[in-house]
């Protein structure tokens, strides 16, 4: 997700000031889709999943835009609070759909809708394969693998080591190879 | 059964298959109205603007009185000018002096209220002033946030472009050109005065003397197909002759006969949902105040088969808003009289009987039965 192609004003045509709000719907105009597709990933192509992240992440903007310094490099930004946002939402499902959970709350096991899922059978089952893995792991797999970025930024932007990303991966790559997929290195 | 070599091949090519994907328009408003809350409900976002206020109210004030109170806040009362709002950025933009914004070359042009976002593309000319926008020569590209109160207009040769909220291309090539629409709904009003929506997919012509085509659908569109669609054909007899050179392309269906236009949710329409799209989308219309544009959709749909009762309800929607909103005597009468004799029982008599009288349909207008009744 770039942003540097997109200029945030700071000021109008006329040489005034843009204000917070003006500011928020810019960045709300521009990085709004960039945000859903990203959270489409992670949502198994659920809109509704990826909408709610989507606005958990510029509800999130709003509360800490005074506090954003660099204004023409907010693309990083919203990568890292998106897949922060989804992290946190995907760990929310996973301890609701637990067998355990279920049996306290007297919840039936969730039904995979499949109207909700990719439209392409064959999209599903891939994306399915990675969706075994646990939500932290699922994460730093496809940071590194489909967006290419190093081990150390991935840590940076999931809060944790290097060393710890990197068992990340490894954990995922070896549960991927018990279900007899082969990973080529990124 | 998937092939199990490269997954990551298979993962980058499956992520690539969302680049398409867009919030959908729905998602779009409800999210934005979320950020509107929260902003407003933000403490900081009280103090602040109070402060900025009590410092520079000075200043304020003489930049008020020297632009006639027209400012960028989304709580200003009345009518503000487009240009005033407007951030102007692009390498290869040139902008004309002068109190009109006209700007020419490659440029991206931002506003805030309401939410616009358009781009020229190199070689285009295009200005705003006031409420008005015109696309002299080139390729413009629209995005409108959702429209409230009185609609945006683009003016093109031929005719001026109606937006409410929605995604579009509009290309001026001499005495002519044409919309693309990528999402949301338009309507073109010719300057005979002739009005013709373009939904979502389709490709408006105008400004040329020969006859236009109907576009196919562009590309995915995250919402539904509209309801009714405008196919290629003869121009509309109901509709005014329009002078030479300035004849709207566009065409309509002929009158009472089906659009020819395939796969639409309404080409043979059977169930309730239809209708209740249809309803809802009248609805929609009429709390805009586009009421003629209300009675056209509904008296193209009449032309298809509906059950009766669906029928009926249609029919005595197009009477009230002929007879209330329209305030036209001669098609309401003549509508209630055909309503009369398609749905003898009709379920609305209550109601169209005292509107006949009010009209003062004249008795040759309307059903025989109402007379009887009458007596």
């Amino acid at each position: 997700m770039r942003s540097g192609s997109q200029v945030l004003p700071s000021v109008t045509a006329q040489g005034d000031e843009i204000d917070c709000r003006a500011r928020v719907q810019w960045l709300y105009r521009h990085h709004r889709d960039e945000v859903y597709r990203l959270a489409l990933r992670y949502g198994r192509g659920d809109p509704t999943f990826a909408e709610d992240v989507t606005q958990d992440v510029f509800v999130t903007l709003c509360r800490t835009i005074d506090g954003l310094e660099d204004w023409n490099d907010l693309g990083r930004w919203f990568y890292r609070v998106t897949h922060n946002r989804c992290l946190s939402r995907m760990r929310k499902s996973a301890a609701r759909s637990a067998r355990a959970t279920r049996w306290l709350l007297g919840r039936p096991a969730e039904v995979d809708d499949g109207s909700r899922a990719l439209h392409c059978t064959g999209l599903r089952q891939v994306f399915g394969v990675v969706d075994t893995l646990p939500p932290k792991q699922r994460i730093a797999f496809c940071m590194y693998y489909i967006d290419g970025l190093e081990q150390a930024e991935v840590g940076e932007i999931l809060g944790c080591s290097k060393s710890y990303v990197c068992k990340l991966i490894k954990r995922a790559r070896a549960t991927l190879a018990a279900a007899g997929w082969e990973m080529t290195d990124a | 059964m998937p092939d199990k070599r490269d997954l990551r091949s298979q993962l980058i090519a499956a992520d690539r298959s969302l680049a398409h994907q867009r919030l959908p328009p729905v998602a779009v408003q409800r999210i934005a109205n979320a950020i509107s809350r929260e902003l407003d409900h933000h403490p900081r976002s009280r103090w602040i603007p109070m402060a900025t206020f009590v410092a520079g109210a000075a200043l304020v004030l003489v930049f008020l009185s020297y632009v006639g109170g027209v400012g960028l806040s989304a709580q200003d009362e009345g009518p503000t000018s487009l240009a005033l709002q407007t951030v102007v950025s692009g390498a290869d933009c040139h902008r004309d002096p002068g109190e009109a914004l006209r700007l020419r070359g490659a440029c991206e042009v931002v506003m805030y209220d309401p939410g616009i976002r358009i781009q020229t593309i190199a070689r285009a000319d295009f200005s705003i002033e006031a409420q008005r926008m015109r696309v002299h020569q080139g390729s413009v590209l629209f995005d409108f946030d959702k429209v409230v109160g009185e609609p945006i207009r683009v003016h093109v040769p031929g005719g001026e472009i109606v937006v409410v909220g929605t995604r579009f291309r509009v290309m001026v090539d001499g005495a002519g050109g044409q919309v693309d629409l990528y999402e949301g709904r338009l309507e073109f009003r010719a300057d005979d005065g002739t009005r013709t929506p373009i939904g979502a997919g389709q490709t408006f012509e105008f400004g040329r003397a020969h006859a236009t085509v109907t576009g196919q659908p562009k590309g995915p569109d995250p919402r539904p197909p509209p309801p009714i669609s405008v196919p290629a054909a003869e121009p509309d007899p109901r509709s005014p002759a329009a002078p030479s050179g300035a004849r709207p392309k566009q065409t309509s269906p002929r009158p009472h006969q089906p659009t020819a236009q395939p796969a639409t949710q309404l080409e043979q329409p059977s169930t309730e949902r239809d209708a209740g799209a249809l309803i809802e989308e009248v609805q929609q219309l009429e709390r805009q105040g586009e009421y003629a544009r209300a009675a056209t959709v509904l008296e193209r749909a009449l032309d298809l088969a509906w059950p009766d009762r669906t029928g009926d309800v249609l029919s005595n929607e197009l009477g009230r808003i002929l007879a209330r909103r329209l305030g036209d005597r001669d098609r309401a009468c003549e509508h209630w009289a055909r309503h009369l004799r398609r749905f003898p029982s009709t379920r609305y008599r209550r109601q169209i009987d005292p509107s006949i009288v009010t009209l003062g349909c004249a008795e040759a207008e309307v059903s025989v039965d109402l007379r009887q009744t009458e007596r």
